[in-house]
């Protein structure tokens, strides 16, 4: 029996150029989609530091991404440090990142920063799906077996397997380019509009503290860990504006004493809090959690100091 | 279902395969079970609201050529009554009786009328259209009834064009149904090409610029001058990727199954005029209301007061038809009174003989592009904006009290990029203004190494920039 798309396909003169244009312009596509993402994911590995082992390894979201110059605790404590802190990371997306950072250097850091805030333990205003964080990391094997099994379906990870330039988004080509460019300022110029956040708190638009158990589990899973790669952990308390936190002081009580009691159980692990005294200052703030410039160059001071001692302890080791 | 989902190009290849496999006596009915398919994903229920005014346009265009005289003209009353009424009992309901109740209202009445809680059928102004254009055409004369019902029931549920058009003409699109396709691999690229192009509007462009304006027009009070007037900017753009993209996205679809659907949009931001711009800005809507509501009031060979008249009737007719709203009944009317100052600035220009003396010089012409999407841009702001009281304050502090003040959106990198798609975006249109770079079909003079590396980046900006929504603008018309 004759088919109509087959005899379409036989009449078709100009079928054979016009295939053999499709699989080059594939292969094409191929090398350009490679050529991309192979430049892609240099640039960020470059940004977040993890092209080498480093001496300091910070991990944690925008608030420490903001809070700390990573250039400056270098050129101060004399030590190389990986800044890897993405947007929106959750307690969860934070032990990957540590699970990824070890599986790709042998040597393990003296110290770790692990940021923390009263929102440690809540969900809400977080990642969620967090495994996309981590497609542009899917050449490592175990990254790849987590994206792997987190995954929602096989087009969401061969998709991204296959076609490597969809790992990355807008946010990570910026990444890119700064980590080409060695630019890892604070770019966030501006003073906290305390008006807008009266108005928002007022209208009760303002991120509630919640205690999640399944968020405290996932912090005990990264100490757990990181107690086993003996090293030690500083949970670093960077400031965040008192308003946010006057508006719900039990909460805040709770979700600091929390992060303590979990804390006190790992002797390699000590708190830092640096809140006290910026919290109250808004030329310090970009918004109520993310500090400015001027902000961050006082943090990174005051963090800095702190360092030294711990870095000291550390090279006599 | 949505162009811009997966599910779409899983479907679409599916279409395609099955509708040159099958034997030309199955295509029709093929088409017809998957446009079917195509509109239930949305509410499945709302396909027996197009099924109803199927059924009533198909016996009317049959009874409109079977009888003569007045009897014609009942039954073609009965089908634009028919279309008219589902349209505006979905569409106005809700609008008239929010109106009612303001009136009642300022006289210390409450109108007892409840309003109607449900969603507007998807696409419903563009089919509703599309039928009517068929019934009118069949009393004219210009078209043959359709006998088959189910060629008839393609007609206006062809998927590539059910929600958002092109709205078609019988003249152009019912003989198709008829014609057998050849599959060609030429026709399966030129149109894929397309598909890649509206998609990248739709979901790096449009969707990346609906994250910006979305914030700033769902609070403008909060914000400053440059940053509403950025807003407004980025939403000029926005709607035209956004519906520009979904017609190429239709056209491409169709044009792989053999089918031509009308050119719906030709550079409508580098018109020189306000005309211009109507001719180039969903040509299928301008035409369809010249067609059948500017000519039969007479179009200009009317006296001048009547012919003002006309002008108004049709540009807010248009905005009216976008939305139920005062806000669409305003852009309509501006763009109504652009026409008519353009119209008596170019008496003026004639008289004193300004046209001849600077009509032909390239500055003129740059600013007549400035000038007309300066002012296209200001309308826009009524289209976008949810009440007239928000769109007067954008409209007056976007231009006043400049301020350096700007929302950044999510990221100022994000912005930056948001700017940079739009600067793209203006140098391919340049190019196809120019002729170097092909428009739909037409072919392009750029050399191949270029070209294929604009597909290749197409391709790999939609992977990485392209931001997933759940709609189309032009869907809730």
């Amino acid at each position: 029996m004759k088919n109509d798309l087959f005899e379409d396909i036989k009449s078709d003169r100009s079928f054979t150029g016009n295939l053999g244009r499709i699989l080059l312009f594939l292969v094409f596509l191929l090398v350009l989609d490679y050529t991309v993402s192979f430049f892609l994911e240099k640039g960020i590995t470059r940004y977040y530091g993890l092209e080498n082992d480093a001496d300091i390894v910070l991990v944690g979201h925008s608030h420490l991404m903001l809070a700390l110059d990573k250039e400056t605790i270098e050129r101060k404590l004399g030590v190389r440090v990986a800044k890897y802190t993405r947007p929106g990371v959750n307690v969860h997306d934070r032990y990957i990142m540590f699970q990824h950072y070890f599986s790709g250097h042998n040597k393990s850091p003296g110290i770790v920063v692990y940021s923390i805030d009263p929102w440690l333990f809540t969900s809400e205003g977080l990642s969620a799906n967090s495994y996309k964080l981590f497609y542009p990391f899917m050449d490592n094997p175990w990254v790849d077996r987590y994206v792997h099994a987190e995954a929602k379906d096989l087009f969401d990870y061969f998709g991204h397997k296959f076609f490597r330039s969809s790992r990355f988004d807008v946010l990570l080509v910026n990444a890119a380019f700064r980590g080409y460019l060695g630019n890892w300022s604070n770019l966030k110029f501006g003073e906290l509009d305390r008006a807008a956040l009266k108005r928002e708190i007022d209208s009760g638009e303002y991120r509630k503290i919640t205690i999640e158990q399944e968020n405290i589990r996932w912090f005990e899973k990264t100490l757990d860990f990181l107690a086993e790669k003996k090293v030690t952990v500083i949970l670093l308390n960077t400031p965040i504006y008192h308003l946010l936190t006057d508006i719900q002081p039990e909460k805040y009580a709770a979700a600091m004493g929390a992060i303590r009691m979990t804390a006190a159980r790992y002797p390699n692990v000590r708190i830092v809090d640096i809140s006290q005294g910026l919290s109250s200052q808004p030329r310090y703030f970009f918004d109520a959690v993310h500090m400015n410039p001027e902000g961050q160059r006082t943090v990174t001071g005051i963090f800095a100091r702190t360092l030294d001692s711990l870095v000291d302890h550390h090279q006599a080791d | 279902m949505l162009f811009n989902s997966i599910a779409y190009f899983v479907f679409l290849p599916l279409v395609v395969l099955l509708y040159f496999l099958l034997p030309q006596q199955w295509r029709n009915i093929m088409l017809l079970a998957a446009s079917c398919y195509f509109y239930m994903v949305f509410i499945p229920v709302y396909v027996l609201i197009l099924g109803f005014t199927i059924v009533i346009d198909y016996y009317a265009g049959i009874y409109l050529e079977k009888f003569q005289g007045d009897r014609r003209r009942y039954f073609l009353i009965l089908s634009i009554v028919a279309n008219v009424s589902v349209l505006a009992f979905f569409k106005y309901y809700n609008f008239v009786n929010n109106n009612i109740s303001v009136f009642l209202a300022s006289f210390g009445y409450i109108n007892p009328v409840p309003d109607l809680g449900i969603a507007l059928p998807i696409g419903l102004s563009f089919h509703t259209f599309q039928a009517m254009s068929y019934t009118i055409e069949v009393y004219r004369g210009n078209q043959k009834a359709e006998h088959n019902f189910l060629t008839y029931a393609l007609y206006v549920m062809f998927f590539p064009q059910l929600v958002a058009g092109p709205i078609e003409r019988p003249q152009n699109m019912l003989h198709q149904f008829y014609e057998k396709h050849h599959f060609t691999l030429d026709r399966l690229i030129t149109g894929s090409k397309l598909i890649l192009w509206g998609l990248f509007k739709k979901v790096v462009i449009a969707d990346r610029l609906a994250a910006y304006t979305d914030v700033v027009y769902s609070n403008p009070h909060q914000f400053g001058s440059s940053t509403l007037l950025l807003a407004t900017f980025f939403f000029t753009f926005q709607i035209y990727c956004d519906f520009s993209g979904y017609s190429d996205i239709a056209i491409g679809s169709a044009h792989i199954l053999g089918f031509r659907l009308m050119q719906n949009f030709n550079l409508p931001y580098l018109s020189r005029s306000i005309s211009d711009f109507w001719k180039r800005w969903h040509i299928s809507l301008s035409t369809w209301f010249s067609d059948y509501v500017y000519k039969p009031m007479g179009g200009n060979r009317v006296p001048r007061y009547r012919w003002v008249f006309n002008i108004f009737t049709v540009f807010l007719l248009s905005g009216l038809w976008h939305g139920a709203n005062w806000t669409y009944v305003i852009w309509g009317g501006l763009h109504g009174a652009y026409y008519l100052v353009e119209y008596t600035a170019a008496i003026i220009g004639r008289k004193t003989g300004l046209d001849k003396r600077i009509g032909s010089s390239i500055v003129w012409k740059i600013f007549q592009t400035m000038y007309v999407f300066v002012i296209v841009l200001v309308a826009w702001v009524f289209f976008r904006a949810s009440s007239v009281d928000d769109a007067m304050y954008i409209v007056t502090h976007m231009l006043t009290g400049f301020t350096l003040q700007l929302y950044t959106g999510s990221s100022a990198f994000e912005t930056v990029v948001s700017l940079a798609l739009i600067l793209l975006l203006f140098v391919v249109q340049l190019f196809q203004y120019k002729g170097i770079a092909g428009i739909y079909f037409f072919p392009s003079r750029i050399p191949w190494l270029f070209r294929w590396t604009g597909y290749a980046f197409t391709i790999i900006l939609i992977g990485m920039l392209g931001v997933s929504s759940e709609k189309f603008i032009y869907f809730q018309f």
